[in-house]
């Protein structure tokens, strides 16, 4: 589903923020990405969905080239990002229908997915507001609503869970885990550790733009009895020395 | 007391530093001198008023009524900026999430917003009567009273027009923030006060003197503190205390209204209400038409925006107004009749001056500021993207240009010349403006920005757009001298063939090798 090949990126010329990175997500998995604080984890997220050209390397979406063929790469996949910082001039359902009508979701559905969705996350009845009068949960999980709305194969998304409250956090787990089972893939990143345990198939970690590990969870433990929290503490350790 | 000061120096760090920034290139802090050459620029109009002020009532012998003028002047002028400036400072500005935890009065955090609104006016007024009255001082032979008088009038001129900004800005928005329409009298209010302003100018260049002289004269009576001031310079102790209790009252009743006006700035800076609505559409839209949309509602949805996109619109409107209210656009001195060439030409004119001012493409990228990431994730080219910023600039534009027309046709109901020609003149020149001023855009895109007044004034963007027009002349001048007997139609065709014929080339540019530097803007 998504393929990232010898992938490096530098901000300054000097400084490597992401290199040499490799990386396959299968169709039908939940990956979680782990890493440090200024890991690379954002940076490689931005360089998926477009934002950042990678400074070489190459990404593919579904077997399409990000880079030479980005409108049919993107509609692969749709983002939230780590800060929700959207447009706040619009209402709430007048960005939902910008999202539905960018991804040409057909009128009937739309309106399913969007009544289903809002109503899931409970900020059915804040459609009508700008989004200015949002609290930050709620601009997140608007930002969440239009993500799910296309439907698109691949769901990326970086530190989801941030402010989101335990119902919403539940939720969100559910969805990515029905839409893995319906054969869709989720890539996401996240520092909370229990929650990509309990979820993810498999895990990146990154440490100072440099790929780690990237296995099953299970095969990362190893039968130890070991807790990924520690083994994350270990690693990254390791990787400053 | 020591806090106070302290808060007033960091807001008006935080209040200057944001017009060097603007100011700078590539987000760069300019150099001192760079700065203090451009500040120069900007003091030259002010002083060059002052001194004509002078030399013009002096010459009826009354200088006094001089100062009077000028006050009246400057009422407006500081109404007129400290509105917008009131504006962004409390109810557009998010330092409030810093400030507000802080341990102090509330009264300190709005006197301290105040005071950047005051030093800003006071510095205006301060160019404004200081040439006017150092000539008088110097007829006077510097008596110390007379130094007094200009002392005061120059600290307190701006606390009158400052209480009542005050009062309209937070009376008016709170209430019509209720009703969810925030800024709508406050724009209406710049509106009036642009034409009032305008009007004066006009006065100015009038040819009647001795209308001006007795119109400011009976302005007096409305405006009382203009009256007084000369008669302070004149040497009356009364008008001195008249002045001085006005002032009094003045910052009396700001102190008064502290505690209310934090409440309210709190409240409104940010937030915005509509009512919920149950039933939705959703009705689906085409990707292109859904961009145009975006674009335009970020204009619409935020005021400052849109604040100042209508008034750039609406000057060449107002221009035209004043000049035929007061009898100085009639029908036969623009030769209608005889020589209908001069007025397709004012006409022409006046109907590209939206374009001309009004350099939306210049911010297009710039204003979508933090959340420009949202359209470049999604499945649209970067082509239509940048298509639907320059139609954005193109349909807003030209919208007003039509507006104009009509106003112009609506006024003069006769008679029309070259309506097709004088038209796809104009709509040429907007499209070409539309493209060019993006190409800007692209070059220095500056996403980062906090307050909306910083995206699309203040901002070398903006001066770089206006910097190149006087160039685009060039191409009427020469049609019009190549081809000195051809009639107007075809002249205005041959200028807007041409202006299409350089869009298309700008368009090739846009396209080949400025899409490359769209995408990766943020990276
Ligand atoms: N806009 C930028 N300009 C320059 N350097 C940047 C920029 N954004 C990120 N970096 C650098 O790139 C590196 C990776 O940053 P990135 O944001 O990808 O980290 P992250 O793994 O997402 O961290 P966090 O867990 O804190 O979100 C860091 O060293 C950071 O300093
Ligand atoms: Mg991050």
């Amino acid at each position: 589903m998504l393929v990232l090949k010898d992938v490096n990126k530098t901000y300054d010329g000097k400084k490597m923020a992401v290199k040499e990175l490799n990386l396959k997500v299968n169709a039908g998995e939940i990956f979680g990405f782990i890493g440090p604080n200024g890991a690379g984890k954002t940076t490689t997220i931005k360089m998926i969905t477009g934002l950042l050209p990678p400074t070489s390397g190459r990404i593919l979406l579904n077997g399409i080239d990000l880079a030479t063929l980005p409108v049919e790469a993107k509609r692969n996949f749709t983002y939230v990002p780590d800060h929700p910082e959207i447009f706040t001039g619009l209402k709430g359902i007048e960005y939902l229908n910008f999202l539905a009508d960018m991804y040409e979701v057909p009128g009937r559905e739309r309106r399913n997915r969007i009544e289903k969705y809002t109503r899931l996350f409970a900020i059915d009845t804040a459609l009508g507001d700008l989004i200015q009068a949002y609290s930050h949960g709620m601009k997140q999980k608007l930002l969440i609503c239009g993500a799910l709305l296309p439907q698109a194969p691949l769901f990326i998304l970086d530190e989801p869970l941030v402010g989101l409250d335990p119902l919403a956090t539940k939720h969100l787990k559910d969805i990515m885990r029905e839409h893995c089972a319906a054969g869709g893939t989720v890539f996401f990143s996240s520092h909370l550790l229990a929650v990509v345990d309990e979820i993810c198939d498999r895990i990146g970690l990154i440490n100072q733009g440099e790929l780690i590990v990237c296995d099953r969870v299970e095969r990362i433990k190893n039968g130890s009895a070991h807790s990924l929290e520690d083994i994350f503490l270990e690693l990254t350790k390791d990787g400053e020395g | 007391m020591g806090k106070v000061k302290t808060l007033i120096r960091i807001q008006l760090r935080e209040f200057f530093s944001k017009y060097r920034w603007g100011i700078g290139i590539n987000g760069k802090k300019p150099r001192k001198g760079y700065l203090l050459v451009t500040l120069c620029f900007l003091t030259i109009p002010f002083l060059q008023m002052s001194v004509e002020v002078y030399r013009y009532f002096n010459q009826w012998g009354r200088p006094d009524l001089g100062v009077a003028y000028l006050m009246m002047m400057t009422f407006l002028l500081m109404l007129f900026t400290a509105i917008p400036l009131l504006n962004s400072i409390f109810l557009y500005n998010d330092d409030y999430q810093i400030l507000a935890p802080l341990p102090l009065p509330e009264d300190y955090l709005v006197l301290a917003k105040l005071s950047v609104v005051w030093v800003y006016t006071a510095g205006i007024n301060l160019l404004l009567f200081l040439p006017v009255l150092f000539l008088i001082g110097l007829e006077k032979g510097g008596e110390s009273f007379f130094f007094l008088c200009g002392l005061l009038l120059i600290i307190l001129t701006p606390f009158l027009p400052l209480f009542l900004a005050t009062l309209f800005v937070f009376g008016f928005t709170t209430f019509l923030a209720n009703r969810g329409r925030k800024n709508l009298l406050s724009l209406l209010f710049g509106l009036v006060l642009l034409g009032l302003v305008l009007g004066a100018q006009l006065l100015m260049m009038g040819e009647n003197p001795v209308r001006l002289l007795a119109l400011t004269e009976s302005l007096i009576r409305y405006y009382p503190p203009a009256g007084w001031a000369a008669q302070m310079i004149n040497g009356s102790w009364l008008s001195i205390i008249y002045y001085l209790s006005l002032n009094g009252l003045c910052y009396f009743g700001l102190k008064a209204l502290a505690r209310r006006l934090y409440r309210s700035a709190l409240l409104f800076s940010g937030i915005k209400r509509v009512k919920p609505k149950s039933n939705y559409v959703y009705r689906p839209r085409g990707k292109y038409r859904q961009l145009l949309r975006r674009n335009l509602l970020i204009i619409i949805r935020q005021p400052v925006f849109l604040m100042h996109t209508l008034l750039s619109s609406a000057v060449p409107i107002l221009i035209f107004l004043v000049g035929f209210h007061s009898g100085d656009f009639t029908a036969e001195r623009l030769s209608l009749f005889d020589q209908p060439r001069r007025f397709t030409l004012f006409w022409v004119g006046l109907a590209s001056t939206p374009a001309l001012l009004n350099n939306l493409s210049a911010t297009a990228i710039t204003r979508e500021g933090k959340a420009f990431w949202e359209t470049m994730v999604l499945p649209v080219t970067a082509w239509d993207n940048l298509r639907a910023r320059i139609n954005t600039t193109f349909l807003l534009n030209i919208t007003a240009s039509l507006l104009v027309m009509g106003t112009i046709m609506f006024s003069f109901s006769s008679q029309f010349p070259a309506v097709f020609s004088g038209f796809f003149f104009v709509a040429m020149l907007t499209w070409l403006l539309a493209s060019t001023d993006l190409v800007i855009n692209i070059y220095r895109p500056f996403l980062n920005w906090s307050n909306p007044a910083a995206a699309i004034k203040n901002n070398l963007n903006v001066l770089l757009s206006l910097a190149y027009r006087p160039l685009l002349s060039l191409i009427p001048l020469v049609v019009f001298r190549c081809f000195p007997e051809a009639g107007i139609n075809r002249l205005l065709f041959t200028c807007g063939i041409l202006f299409s014929f350089l869009t298309l080339l700008i368009r090739r540019y846009l396209y080949w090798v400025m899409l490359e530097r769209f995408k990766r803007i943020g990276g």
